[in-house]
C-alpha cells in the first residue's frame, strides 16, 4: 500500500512539475543586442539563447537586433521581435504579449481549442487562433498585417477599452490610431517579401523539414530490409532449383 | 508695361514652381532612400543557423528478421545518433545538412546486424511565398560486420518542389535518382545459380507526390503516392527489375502536451518485369503492407520515450516470398 501511495505521489509530482515547466516561453534565437527583464522587479540583463521566460518578462531589442521566442516545445507558436522593439509577456497560455513599441512577427500554428494568441498594443489588439501576421506600434498608431488565414483586430482607446473590432483576411492590413480602425489596405510586395523572409527564417530554426513528414532514414531502413530479403529470396530459389551451383556461385549463410 | 509685369510674374512663378518641384523631388528622393535603407536593414538576414543533435536507444523484438516464410525471431538493440545543421546562405537560400549513424544489432541473427552511415546535403530555395525548390544528394553506406556480402552503398540525387497551402497544409512533388552498388555481392548471370564478375548494382528512379495538412492543431495527416522503377544489372530474368506503386497515408495526433500518437501505413504493389514465380510461368507480383503505430511520450523538453508496433507483410503469388513480420520497439531519445 505504502509503495502504491509513494508511486502515486511520484507520478503526481512528475506530472505537476512537467506541466509547470510548460508555462514558459523560450528564447530560441537572437541577434544583435537584446535585453531581458525576467519579471517586473528585476533588472535588465543580456538575453541569451535557451533562456526561459515566464509571465511579466520583458524583452527589448536594439538597432539591427532581433529576438525569437517559442511558446511551445515543438516551436509551432513563434514570435520574432524585430529591431528597436519592446514587448512584455502577459501570459504564456493563452499566449498574450504587449507590444510597447516596434514590430513583432507572429506565426501561430498550434493552439488548443478555444485558445487565442494576442499581441496587444496601447492602440490595438491583434490576435488569432492560428495564423501568421505582423503587428507594429510606433508609440501612437498601430498597424496589423495578415499574411495567412484570418486575424481579428480590435481598436483601443486611451483607457484601453475596445472601440471596434473586425476580421482581417490574408493579404490585407489595417492602421489603427486614436481608437479608431482605419481603412483596410492590400499588402505590398515588400510586405509579402518580408513575410517570406520570416517564414524562411522560422524554417531554419525549426529545421525546415519538420512538416514534410519525410523520413529518409526510415526509407533507407526499409530498403536495407528489402535488400536482405531479396538476397535470401535469391538463395531460396537457388536451393529450390536443380541446377548445380557454378564454381563462381556464392551462398549467404545465416 | 502691363505685358512686361505679366511676363515677369509668369517668369517668377515658373522659377518658384521649378524650385518647389525640384525641392519636392529631392525630398521624395531622400524619403525613398531612407525607406530603402530601412527596408535593407529590415531585410538584413541575421547570421543565424540551427544545429541540433540527438541520440536514441531502441530495443525490442522482431519475430522475422530475415523476412522469410520460415520466421526466425530475435531481440534487437539499436543506437542512433543524428546531427542536423541548416543555415541560410541568403535571404531565400538555405543549406541543409544531416548526418546519421545507426547501429542495429540482432542477438540471435548476428549476420543481419549492420551499421548505417548516412549523409544528406541539400539546398532549399524559396521561390515565392508559397513555393520552395530543393535539390541535394543523399549517401548511405551499409556495413555488415559479420557478413561482407551484405555491404552496399546507396547514393541518391533528389529534387523537390514544395507548395505551401495556407498556413497549415502543403503539397510536394519529388524526383529521385539512386544508384546502389554492392561491395561483394555479384550480379546474377544467365541462371539463378550463376554469378557474373560484376558487383550487383541497381539504378532506381522514383517520383513521389505528397500532400499533408494540420487539420487541427492536434491532428496532422499526410498521404503520398510514389512510383518507382528499379533497374539492376542482374541478367537472369531481370531478377531485380520491377515497377513499384506505393500509397502511404499517415496520421499523427497530439493527444496531450506530452503524448503524441503516430500511425504510418503503406501499401506497395511491386510488379517484377520478367521474374517469374518458382512454380510456373506467371510473373511475380508482390503486395507489401506496412503499418507502424505507437506513441511518443515526452518526459521533458529533451527526452522522449516511445513505444511502437510495426507490422510488415507480403502477400504474393510467389510462395518463397510470402512473409509477415511483427516488431515491438521501446525507445528513449535525448535531444541536445
Amino acid at each position: 500500500m505504502k509503495k502504491a501511495i509513494s508511486m502515486l505521489v511520484f507520478v503526481f509530482f512528475f506530472t505537476f512539475a512537467s506541466s509547470a515547466f510548460a508555462q514558459v516561453a523560450k528564447i530560441v534565437d537572437l541577434g544583435g543586442q537584446a535585453s531581458v527583464k525576467v519579471d517586473l522587479s528585476a533588472d535588465w540583463n543580456k538575453a541569451k539563447i535557451n533562456m526561459l521566460l515566464g509571465k511579466d518578462a520583458e524583452i527589448q531589442t536594439g538597432r539591427d537586433s532581433y529576438c525569437t521566442l517559442a511558446f511551445d516545445d515543438e516551436m509551432k507558436n513563434i514570435v520574432t521581435i524585430k529591431q528597436n522593439s519592446q514587448i512584455k509577456i502577459d501570459s504564456i497560455k493563452p499566449g498574450n504579449i504587449s507590444l510597447q513599441k516596434g514590430r513583432v512577427f507572429s506565426l501561430i500554428n498550434s493552439l488548443s481549442k478555444n485558445e487565442k494568441f494576442q499581441v496587444r498594443t496601447p492602440a490595438a489588439i491583434a490576435g488569432a487562433r492560428g495564423t501568421g501576421w505582423s503587428t507594429d506600434y510606433n508609440g501612437k498608431n498601430a498597424s496589423a498585417k495578415c499574411f495567412e488565414n484570418t486575424i481579428y483586430v480590435q481598436g483601443l482607446d486611451a483607457k484601453g477599452d475596445i472601440t471596434g473590432q473586425m476580421d482581417l483576411l490574408s493579404g490585407s492590413g489595417i492602421n489603427i490610431g486614436g481608437g479608431s480602425l482605419g481603412n483596410v489596405f492590400d499588402l505590398s510586395d515588400e510586405d509579402n517579401e518580408e513575410w517570406s523572409d520570416f517564414i524562411s527564417y522560422i524554417d531554419t530554426l525549426t529545421s525546415g523539414a519538420s512538416d514534410s513528414g519525410h523520413n529518409p532514414l526510415g526509407d533507407l531502413r526499409q530498403d536495407q530490409r528489402d535488400d536482405l530479403r531479396e538476397a535470401l529470396g535469391q538463395q531460396r530459389r537457388q536451393e529450390n532449383t536443380s541446377t548445380p551451383t557454378t564454381p563462381g556461385g556464392q551462398e549467404r549463410q545465416y | 508695361m502691363r505685358k512686361y509685369y505679366i511676363f515677369l510674374s509668369a517668369f517668377f512663378s515658373l522659377i518658384v514652381f521649378l524650385l518647389i518641384h525640384s525641392n519636392c523631388l529631392a525630398q521624395i528622393k531622400e524619403e525613398k532612400q531612407k525607406r530603402l535603407a530601412g527596408f535593407q536593414i529590415l531585410h538584413k538576414k541575421p547570421p543565424s543557423y540551427n544545429l541540433n543533435s540527438s541520440v536514441a536507444f531502441f530495443s525490442g523484438y522482431d519475430n522475422n528478421v530475415k523476412l522469410s516464410p520460415e520466421r526466425e525471431g530475435s531481440i534487437f538493440e539499436e543506437v542512433l545518433y543524428s546531427l542536423n545543421f541548416n543555415k541560410p546562405l541568403s535571404s531565400k537560400l538555405r543549406l541543409l545538412f544531416n548526418y546519421d549513424i545507426d547501429y542495429l544489432n540482432y542477438n540471435s541473427v548476428p549476420r543481419a546486424s549492420n551499421l548505417l552511415n548516412h549523409l544528406r546535403v541539400g539546398v532549399d530555395k524559396r521561390l515565392s511565398r508559397i513555393l520552395e525548390l530543393g535539390v541535394g544528394c543523399d549517401l548511405s553506406d551499409f556495413y555488415y560486420p559479420k557478413d561482407s556480402d551484405g555491404d552496399f552503398i546507396f547514393s541518391k540525387g533528389f529534387i523537390y518542389l514544395k507548395n505551401r497551402i495556407g498556413g497549415s497544409s502543403f503539397q510536394q512533388l519529388a524526383l529521385e535518382y539512386g544508384y546502389k552498388i554492392h561491395a561483394a555481392r555479384k550480379a546474377l548471370s544467365n541462371s539463378i545459380s550463376e554469378l557474373g564478375d560484376n558487383p550487383l548494382t541497381d539504378k532506381r528512379r522514383s517520383i513521389e507526390y505528397t500532400i499533408g495538412s494540420n487539420i487541427s492543431p492536434a491532428l496532422f495527416i499526410q498521404c503520398s503516392g510514389k512510383f518507382s522503377q528499379n533497374n539492376s544489372n542482374a541478367r537472369y530474368i531481370d531478377f531485380y527489375d520491377y515497377r513499384g506503386y506505393e500509397l502511404s497515408p499517415s496520421v499523427h495526433y497530439k493527444l496531450s502536451e506530452k503524448i503524441n500518437l503516430v500511425g504510418d501505413f503503406s501499401y506497395l504493389r511491386k510488379l517484377y518485369s520478367d521474374r517469374t514465380i518458382n512454380t510456373g510461368d506467371k510473373k511475380e507480383k508482390d503486395n507489401v503492407f506496412y503499418a507502424n503505430t505507437g506513441l511518443r511520450y515526452k518526459l521533458n523538453r529533451n527526452d522522449t520515450l516511445s513505444f511502437f508496433y510495426t507490422y510488415r507483410g507480403n502477400s504474393t503469388n510467389e510462395d518463397l516470398e510470402q512473409y509477415t513480420e511483427s516488431v515491438f520497439t521501446v525507445g528513449l531519445e535525448h535531444g541536445f
